[in-house]
């Protein structure tokens, strides 16, 4: 696998978390080794992983909820950690949980009342907007709730706060497809004219797909790909070769080669950079003739999640 | 915050006021024979020391996790809306000192409601006392309390919450049972200022033994607050 690429913002002050060589580890037990990530100002950003792969211990190291055994993480340029710096930090932010879990003896319009007071940018159009859009009954006790709408209150209370940052940890799971729709236009829309960024982890790739415009696939506690998806999918390709007789059985790919298959005469090259190279290398070899296909995120993720 | 507080912990204040008022109904049973006066208030006193000390380990909801009445099912097995909380620009320092607060005022208000109940319908304890003395009674008992209060947090901030009540009742057991068997001198045992020890009795201030609980009560919280800080979620 290459060197992970951190393409999109060039520019650290124009990121808004940053973290370098992030580690984490329970009871011995590595969570992260090292983990690099850049999240540019204004993006929609998917921070993708299997299971276990460190997404949630990463989200819960930057919101202070984790301490870091080491490396370096920022927020808005701020180291996070320390109680006061992180309640500074905290004050631009909107959270969604993984749990989705909200105080049970509270009402919907309990919740809202009991946090807008904590941020001073608190949008009541955007509270009044999505009450009604996310139809939402004010005076229904939370535990009545179902995980749907409790992720959708928990979605306009980081909605609302004003944040200049969104931090959702699997936004979209439990819920049905039309409620995930919705929260996907909501999401776009806010990035869109607010120029909120959106930091969103999932293992939904398609949610993904569909909405960031970063990407950063997270293995076994490191980030192995990252950057805008657009370059990631124009630098990742499949070739099919076809060969008139039987395939050579060792080559000496050239950089960028990841993965080949062989399938009778067929070869299915999966190439994560250097592409023009790959094609040269392959039409070079005695009676092929190459194919390129493009990939899709999924690809790219499965090939990286693999080959680790 | 001090409203979440509340919200968080009146189950709590509630059963703690039903577990002292059983405390009155013994008291008040009807043809209860105490012998002389002398005797009535030492055995009220003692029964309300009983009642009091455990004031503290019902209301023990320091915690900043804690959102249900003695925790039972409160967050299964993960950390139920605490995430959310901590989200908040709010600092865990706060948090924790918002919910310490409003804990020990529920203490004193328990402690306030039983006293005026009994001062009120057991006209026997009342001979040869003053509203000035138990206003002294009051104050000592509440202070003391408050020093077991400070060992309940560090339970409340160190277990689990199902497990914030039996962890702090077995502690302050055992610390009701060292004086007996151990050898505890007067001027530190917070728990006979509440009894035999209380102004109602020896018409004296226990300056000594309250210190020592405000100390306790203050180391409490000054390692409730260390806990806090550190604890990862």
């Amino acid at each position: 696998m290459p060197e992970v690429s951190q393409r999109g913002s060039s520019d650290p002050r124009d990121c808004v978390i940053e973290t370098a060589g992030l580690r984490k580890s329970f009871r011995g037990l590595e969570a992260l080794r090292g983990l690099d990530l850049r999240v540019p100002s204004g993006s929609i950003y998917g921070f993708l992983g299997k299971n276990g792969a460190g997404k949630t211990t990463t989200i819960k190291a930057l919101m202070g909820l984790l301490r870091p055994d080491s490396g370096d993480a920022r927020i808005f340029g701020q180291p996070i950690g320390g109680d006061a710096a992180g309640v500074e930090i905290r004050r631009r932010i909107g959270f969604v949980t993984e749990d989705k879990e909200l105080y049970p003896y509270m009402t919907v319009a309990q919740v809202i009342r009991f946090t807008r007071p904590f941020f001073p940018r608190w949008r009541d159009d955007l509270e009044r907007r999505y009450l009604q859009a996310f139809e939402l009954p004010p005076k229904q006790k939370i535990p009545k709730l179902s995980k749907g709408m409790r992720s959708k209150l928990m979605l306009l209370l980081a909605i609302c706060r004003g944040a200049e940052l969104l931090i959702l940890d699997e936004p979209m799971e439990g819920l049905d497809p039309a409620i995930a729709e919705d929260v996907l236009g909501v999401l776009t829309g806010l990035a869109a004219a607010e120029g909120t960024t959106i930091f969103f982890s999932s293992h939904q790739i398609a949610d993904v797909e569909q909405i960031a415009d970063h990407v950063c696939i997270i293995d076994q506690g490191r980030a192995v790909v990252a950057g805008a998806l657009d370059d990631l999918k124009s630098q990742y390709q499949r070739l099919h070769v076809m060969f008139s007789e039987t395939p050579p059985q060792s080559v000496a790919w050239v950089d960028g080669v990841e993965r080949v298959r062989h399938d009778g005469r067929m070869l299915s090259i999966f190439a994560s950079r250097n592409v023009e190279a790959v094609v040269d290398q392959v039409q070079s070899l005695p009676g092929a003739s190459v194919e390129r296909f493009p990939v899709t995120l999924k690809e790219i993720f499965l090939e990286c999640v693999r080959s680790h | 915050m001090w409203m979440k507080s509340w919200l968080e912990t009146r189950s709590r204040v509630t059963f703690a006021l039903l577990w002292t008022a059983s405390f009155v109904l013994l008291m008040a049973a009807p043809g209860r024979d105490m012998g002389k006066s002398s005797d009535k208030l030492g055995i009220v006193l003692s029964m309300l020391a009983l009642a009091f000390v455990f004031v503290p380990v019902w209301l023990a909801g320091s915690g900043i996790r804690t959102q249900q009445p003695f925790g039972f099912g409160s967050s299964k097995g993960l950390h139920g809306s605490t995430l959310f909380t901590l989200s908040l620009p709010v600092s865990r320092t706060r948090l924790l000192l918002v919910r310490a607060a409003l804990g020990l005022l529920e203490m004193v208000a328990v402690i306030v409601a039983l006293t005026c109940v009994v001062w009120l319908f057991l006209p026997a304890v009342r001979v040869g006392t003053g509203p000035g003395e138990w206003l002294l009674y009051v104050l000592t008992v509440s202070v003391c309390a408050s020093g077991l209060y400070g060992l309940t947090m560090i339970a409340a901030t160190l277990v689990d919450d199902a497990w914030i009540v039996p962890f702090s009742t077995v502690a302050i057991i055992l610390l009701w049972m060292l004086q007996f068997f151990g050898s505890v001198p007067a001027w530190a045992n917070i728990y006979r200022p509440m009894a035999q020890g209380s102004p109602l009795v020896t018409h004296s201030v226990p300056w000594a033994p309250m210190a020592v609980a405000l100390a306790v009560g203050a180391a409490g919280l000054l390692i409730s607050l260390r806990i806090v800080q550190r604890q990862e979620y």
